[in-house]
């Protein structure tokens, strides 16, 4: 398969946290062929517990970080996380707090990687990276997407976002079962 | 138990189900404009347990994915049992005139 052909995307934290929290690193790999990170989410990423598990993604070539960003992709992420840290929607006013998903959202200009979308959950980044046209999806978005691709259940679309719930992300109970019960709807 | 991972920056909002909803709908878009560009077509294939499982792990162990196992086994398939102009137009069938007036003789 060529380059051109690849299911690239570029993730912040968030939603590979949320992959690895609910054991579902296999659907993303449906999903995605290769997936590209700033070193920063690796180190945020290892800070999780997660050190194995990225080195394992890194070495068969679905994970490739980059720690070689360029002054002006510096400059530009670091412009990002300020105006991420001044949005209303974000809790933390620190911009070194939302220099990750600074970076992943810098990483997306580079036209080399043909990156189709970023994987982006906090509103506050996603809000600038709108602003900034960057197309994305959430977790919960690739959840939906390979649920109607018929990678996996509405069941499994359940229980994946409730034992991210249980493992402390903020999904809504209310949030998860208006998913699955339009999943099933659908499904039908 | 399986291994714990830590939230991500619990305090941070995340979307709502519309919104996570209408993800899906502009992520979808975009890869079907994607494939269609690579000339790229999906097939969906519902494999019943064990045979998806087993697949799972074999791809795992072989540290690929089952979409480029199974697109793999169909391209050998179609190499072995579809050789160069076997597909080609049939002239006799293409020749013939049709009528699209029924009980009437083709023109």
């Amino acid at each position: 398969m060529s380059q051109s052909e690849l299911r690239i995307a570029v993730s912040n934290t968030g939603p590979l946290v949320s992959a690895l929290q609910c054991g579902r690193l296999d659907m993303l790999r449906q999903i995605y062929d290769v997936i590209h990170i700033p070193a920063s989410v690796l180190t945020e990423l290892v800070t999780h517990g997660a050190e194995l598990e990225m080195a394992e993604l890194a070495r068969v070539g679905f994970v490739v970080v980059h720690n070689n960003l360029t002054e002006e992709e510096h400059a530009i992420a670091q412009a990002i996380a300020e105006t991420i840290a001044d949005t209303s929607k974000s809790h933390s006013k620190n911009p070194a707090h939302h220099l990750s998903e600074a970076e992943a959202i810098a990483l997306m200009s580079r036209k080399e990687l043909a990156a189709i979308e970023l994987l982006l959950d906090e509103t506050a980044a996603r809000e600038v990276a709108d602003q900034r046209g960057v197309p994305m999806v959430g977790f919960p978005g690739v959840l939906i997407r390979a649920c109607r691709q018929g990678v996996i259940s509405p069941e499994a679309v359940h229980e994946a976002l409730l034992d991210c719930r249980r493992q402390g992300t903020h999904y809504g109970a209310a949030f998860i079962e208006r998913i699955y019960v339009r999943l099933r709807e659908e499904a039908k | 138990m399986s291994k714990q991972y830590a939230p991500h920056e619990p305090d941070e909002k995340l979307l709502s189900a519309d919104d996570a909803f209408s993800d899906a709908d502009r992520s979808e878009a975009r890869w079907q404009a994607f494939e269609q560009e690579r000339h790229l077509k999906r097939v969906v294939i519902e494999l019943r347990e064990p045979a998806y499982g087993t697949l799972e792990e074999l791809a795992r162990r072989q540290n690929r994915t089952v979409s480029r196992m199974v697109e793999e086994v169909i391209d050998q398939l179609l190499a072995a049992f579809v050789p160069p102009g076997t597909l080609e137009p049939q002239g006799s069938l293409h020749d013939q005139r049709v009528s699209y007036d029924a009980g009437k003789p083709a023109p």
